[in-house]
């Protein structure tokens, strides 16, 4: 299954592009809400940081830099990623309530071209947020980013966003055959905050806490950022988190396309594709 | 090979799904709903077959295993030499289904930007679709300044008309529609019947299924008649041959026919 970038697909992907810019600028306050909502989560963290001193504590010594520091790389980084793990399946979630969904599969738009489509708004938005808190993060906190290894970044970063949108298409397949009662959401959502180490390093986990976090990429995507953005970690540094990484991308994302042509056609078999 | 055939189709829905937007399906096997049971004909292009069913006969079953959106259990489906598993997109590309839903539209959009939206997705560029709506706007009475308003302050009316449009906007050679002139004005299902039937189907070749429980609607413009009960095709024959035999207007014919299955 491969996404052919023809005239009429780029037109498909286009028109939800428009269709969303349209919905979502329909919601006149829902723009400033996201924003706002972005500040406080940051201010919050900058505020904890500020009642401890502004200390560095060993956990942090790897990374080379303080908590605010710390948690404001994560929690820009994983906004970035959520884009990728929820949008799929919040999406088609939002079709099949708004009762679209049937009407979309009505017409010849290819699976991969669908998921694309879906999701493309989300990745947009979410880079425009992205650009927010690298603005905020340099002007107004004024975090030192001089050590940053651009290249060992950028591969990070584009590995983490295509595993964790193979891990978002998963759940999107889950979606379309159970509605409600999506397990890859919930198990990500628990886990995230406890064993992917966006509000602290891993290593303040205990072992069996830390054993159980080699399982989750967010763990190794966390990792590998910080280290290449504050220790200027070159590729080579990072190739164990790297390599896991890529082992991730390659064998989730051709899984997810299959799980998710699978529920589609379940779904066509059983009745179910209008249902919500 | 431009015909439509069925051959011992059926379709069976699994007992634990809740098929709410299926209407009530009430023919049940051991729990499971069996929606279509062993239905066979064939049908060649120029044709308008008016389909006919109490609620629950497998009338949107029928117009959803053509349109691709459903897949059969058993028996097989070719759509002009297309089989709706191998060659699900084609078949989107050559059907055109009237979904029975107003929420099938973008409330928060105008009917203009749904539309243009929908014919995205059929790959048409802004010409074409403003040269297709023009013809149907006139058909179904539009004024053009609806065209422009948010979809959610349409009457049930114009919602159906706008549903009409986007089922025939990329032109498809297969149209199915399910009770389209329900909510329509007098005016505007005269006018879309005679559309439908001359222009349509005479003139251009289309095939068109037209559910509908309005029988002296279907009387007056289909070629053939299929009436379902229960999942079974009970009678698939020319309109006129349906009511001339039985010397009876197609309301008797389709009481008849029903009532003479119930009791066997």
């Amino acid at each position: 299954m491969t996404i052919t970038m023809n005239k009429p697909a780029l037109k498909q992907i286009f028109a939800f592009l428009r269709k969303d810019f349209l919905i979502e600028t329909s919601y006149k306050l829902a723009f400033i809400e996201g924003i706002l909502h972005a500040l406080i989560g940051i201010l919050t963290f900058f505020f904890i940081d500020k009642l401890f001193g502004h200390k560095m504590t060993p956990h942090l010594d790897t990374f080379n830099t303080g908590y605010f520091a710390y948690v404001f790389l994560s929690m820009a980084f994983f906004n970035y990623a959520g884009a990728g793990l929820g949008s799929f399946a919040s999406k088609i979630r939002n079709e099949q309530y708004q009762g679209t969904f049937l009407a979309l599969l009505s017409t010849p738009i290819k699976i991969p071209n669908l998921l694309l489509s879906l999701s493309i708004w989300n990745f947009l938005y979410a880079s425009f947020e992205l650009i927010v808190y690298v603005v905020l993060g340099l002007f107004l906190f004024k975090i030192d980013v001089s050590n940053t290894n651009v290249l060992s970044f950028l591969t990070v970063f584009s590995l983490s966003i295509i595993t964790f949108s193979a891990m978002g298409i998963l759940s999107a397949s889950f979606v379309i055959m159970f509605k409600r009662g999506n397990p890859v959401a919930w198990i990500l959502s628990a886990m995230e905050g406890l064993l992917g180490g966006i509000f602290f390093p891993v290593s303040v986990l205990p072992p069996f806490l830390q054993t159980l976090s080699k399982f989750i990429p967010l763990s190794y995507s966390i990792k590998a950022l910080e280290l290449s953005v504050y220790r200027g970690h070159s590729i080579m540094e990072l190739k164990n988190e790297i390599s896991i990484l890529a082992i991730f991308a390659i064998f989730l994302l051709p899984i997810s396309l299959w799980t998710f042509k699978y529920a589609i056609n379940k779904t066509l078999k059983n009745g179910s594709l209008g249902q919500y | 090979m431009e015909k439509i055939n069925f051959k011992s189709v059926s379709k069976i829905f699994p007992a634990n799904l809740n098929l709410t937007d299926l209407l009530n399906l009430n023919f049940k096997t051991g729990g499971d709903t069996k929606a279509l049971d062993d239905i066979s004909f064939d049908i060649h292009k120029s044709s308008l077959i008016g389909v006919l069913g109490k609620n629950g006969a497998g009338k949107t079953t029928l117009l959803r295993l053509l349109s691709g959106l459903l897949i059969p259990d058993s028996g097989k489906i070719s759509i002009f030499g297309l089989n709706p598993l191998k060659n699900n997109l084609e078949i989107k590309k050559t059907t055109g289904i009237l979904l029975n839903q107003e929420r099938s539209f973008y409330w928060r959009l105008t009917a203009k930007e749904n539309i243009n939206f929908f014919a995205s997705m059929h790959g048409l560029d802004k010409r074409t679709v403003q040269k297709r709506i023009s013809r149907l706007f006139d058909v179904l009475g539009i004024d053009k300044t609806i065209y422009e308003k948010r979809f959610d302050s349409l009457s049930s009316g114009m919602m159906k008309k706008f549903g009409i449009i986007r089922t025939l906007i990329h032109n498809p050679d297969i149209i199915l529609l399910d009770e389209p002139t329900k909510n329509l004005d007098y005016e505007s299902s005269l006018n879309f019947n005679a559309f439908a039937r001359n222009y349509l189907v005479k003139e251009q070749g289309k095939i068109i299924f037209y559910v509908s429980h309005e029988l002296r609607e279907i009387e007056a413009i289909s070629d053939k008649i299929m009436i379902l009960n229960k999942g079974k095709l009970l009678k698939f024959s020319d309109t006129s041959e349906l009511c001339a035999n039985q010397k009876i207007s197609l309301m008797n014919a389709f009481v008849k026919t029903v009532n003479d299955n119930h009791n066997e």
